[in-house]
């Protein structure tokens, strides 16, 4: 008995050490790197704030900050409401829709070097689809990369096309709700929109929310390889997001304590985010719930 | 809505999802040297695999893969038995346990990835591990993602608990529990795992631009994302080079579409 429950034991060791090892450790300890000055090279120096202020004062730092939110709010919405969309209608058993299923998840599989070499092609003003059918329509595109806005769309959409694991979660999740409730919003005579606003949402609100909070950071994290191989951060810094901010300067520049810190800097505006959306969340299912 | 508006749209998302991965296999067979076509070709007239040719000629293809397939190797093995043992000793670890773990795996989900770099990058240096393949199987040691945990103990979960007590009854230990009668019953779960830790692994590239930077340790999508630079005009050899690449992630795609896509979970379960 005694014996078994320590095999058990033994079995969730390797990956509570792994996580240790690999997840909690690392993040604690970046915590602290973000107050210092490191270069990896002579050991680091303790700065404290003094990061943060400058990280402040850093016209590059807050352009990145502006870049991040303004992709974040246009891709999680997408993200998030396609993968929805996209469940709601998929989760039936009928023609097509396996097919379906996997021609949305396909995009989220693919190695993110292979589709930064895609959206090269796609974005070609000359010979890419998009240059194509707009120029068949006597309009035609620029270079889609060199332009702000453009290069910010990119982003944008790349990020949303691999929406897979919300989708797969919310196709999980929906096929959990009774069905019994449907039938009776049937018999009421519910219309789609009705059932949706009635049965649906509420009961998919505590998924939608958890992957609400997830897409803040997984929106970016999609799209930082494609970013760093299509446009490196430009045109001008505008997809210059954080984490792509915090590779250059850790990395490339070798200043590890303004990459750990704008790190942190992250982590904590995701958390704030999270938590406003967690307690509207629940204020709106207590309004659900009187 | 209409069932004839469903189809048109299950029509339209396969059309807009699927043109432009065929037109890109075609793409990548179309011989090199001539001019970019100025239409949508569906199939060049005279196809030909010039252009793959040409991709091992840029690029050390058989060092990338065996870098590659040396990762996947040993990270895809690793990340099953690190998630299968944790989703196992969860479903029967006391309540509080349980919920500290699974809570802890979710919250995990909600780090982002920068806040990792700096610590791993200072712990690889420390060990000497810096420019190794090292730092891009480790990942494994964490299950790869918290997701995989989250799935193993889904599945083992559907199993009933009084198969546990029985074997435990007759004097069989957690791993014997485990590898003789936990795991046979949950391999359509088991196999999806392997495809999500290969799909993660085969395709990494960022844990290689932060840590293993040197030539001999580069992967396939390492050495793949140099012919970013190329002249537009080799167009078939960025197609064929993101073929390469995708193509043994769709076949992973193909093992998830039969388990965590399919119709009902009933249907996994029964697979299982």
């Amino acid at each position: 008995m005694t014996g078994y429950r320590a095999g058990l034991r033994w079995l969730l060791l390797p990956w509570l050490l792994g996580t240790l090892l690999l997840v909690v450790g690392p993040a604690l300890i970046t915590a602290g790197f973000a107050f210092t000055r490191y270069d990896a090279l002579s050991p680091p120096q303790l700065a404290g704030f003094a990061v943060f202020r400058d990280l402040w004062s850093d016209v590059e730092f807050r352009r990145a900050l502006v870049s991040t939110l303004v992709i974040v709010a246009l891709a999680v919405p997408l993200r998030v409401g396609g993968g929805l969309l996209l469940a709601l209608l998929l989760h039936r058993r009928r023609r097509l829709d396996a097919a379906t299923r996997a021609a949305a998840y396909a995009p989220s599989v693919v190695p993110d070097v292979a589709i930064a070499l895609v959206w090269l092609w796609v974005v070609n003003p000359v010979y890419g689809p998009i240059g194509l059918i707009t120029s068949a329509f006597g309009a035609g595109i620029g270079a889609v990369l060199l332009d702000p806005a453009g290069a910010r769309l990119t982003v944008v959409a790349i990020s949303v096309l691999s929406l897979g694991e919300g989708f797969l979660v919310l196709l999980a999740a929906r096929r959990e709700l009774p069905q019994p409730l449907y039938d009776l919003a049937r018999t009421e005579g519910a219309g789609v929109l009705t059932e949706f606003r009635l049965v649906t949402l509420p009961l998919l609100a505590p998924v939608l929310g958890l992957l609400t909070a997830r897409d803040l950071v997984v929106s970016l994290q999609v799209v930082m390889v494609p970013t760093l191989l299509l446009t490196n951060g430009g045109p001008l810094g505008a997809t210059k997001t954080l984490p792509l901010l915090a590779y250059e300067r850790g990395f490339r520049e070798l200043e590890l304590g303004d990459g750990a810190a704008i790190a942190l800097l992250l982590t904590l505006l995701t958390g704030l985010v999270v938590a406003v959306q967690f307690r509207l969340l629940r204020r709106w299912n207590r309004a659900v719930a009187t | 809505m209409t069932r004839g508006a469903g189809t048109a749209v299950r029509v339209v998302l396969l059309v807009v999802l699927l043109l432009p991965a065929a037109l890109i296999v075609t793409g990548s067979l179309r011989r090199l040297g001539l001019p970019a076509p100025s239409g949508l070709e569906l199939l060049p007239a005279d196809p030909s695999l010039s252009s793959y040719r040409d991709l091992a000629q840029r690029v050390p293809v058989g060092l990338l893969l065996r870098n590659s397939l040396v990762v996947t190797g040993i990270a895809v093995p690793l990340t099953l038995l690190v998630a299968s043992w944790a989703g196992f000793a969860l479903t029967q670890l006391g309540e509080r346990q349980r919920r500290f773990a699974l809570g802890a795996a979710i919250t995990l989900l909600l780090v982002p990835l920068p806040m990792l770099w700096v610590a791993r990058f200072v712990l690889y240096l420390r060990l000497g591990l810096l420019d190794t393949l090292v730092p891009l199987i480790a990942p494994a040691l964490a299950a790869t993602t918290p997701f995989t945990v989250l799935l193993a103990y889904r599945a083992f979960r559907r199993i009933p608990a009084t198969q546990w007590e029985a074997a435990r009854l007759e004097g069989a230990s957690a791993w014997q529990t485990w590898r003789r009668i936990g795991l046979p019953q949950v391999k359509a779960t088991t196999t999806a795992i392997a495809a999500i830790a290969f799909v993660f692994h085969w395709g990494n590239y960022l844990d290689a631009l932060l840590y293993a930077q040197y030539e001999d340790v580069r992967t396939l999508p390492v050495g793949l994302a140099e012919l970013i630079e190329l002249d537009a005009s080799d167009q078939p050899v960025v197609f064929a080079a993101a073929v390469l690449l995708a193509l043994p992630a769709l076949l992973g795609l193909l093992v998830v579409q039969r388990t965590l896509l399919s119709t009902t979970d009933r249907a996994a379960a029964d697979m299982d």
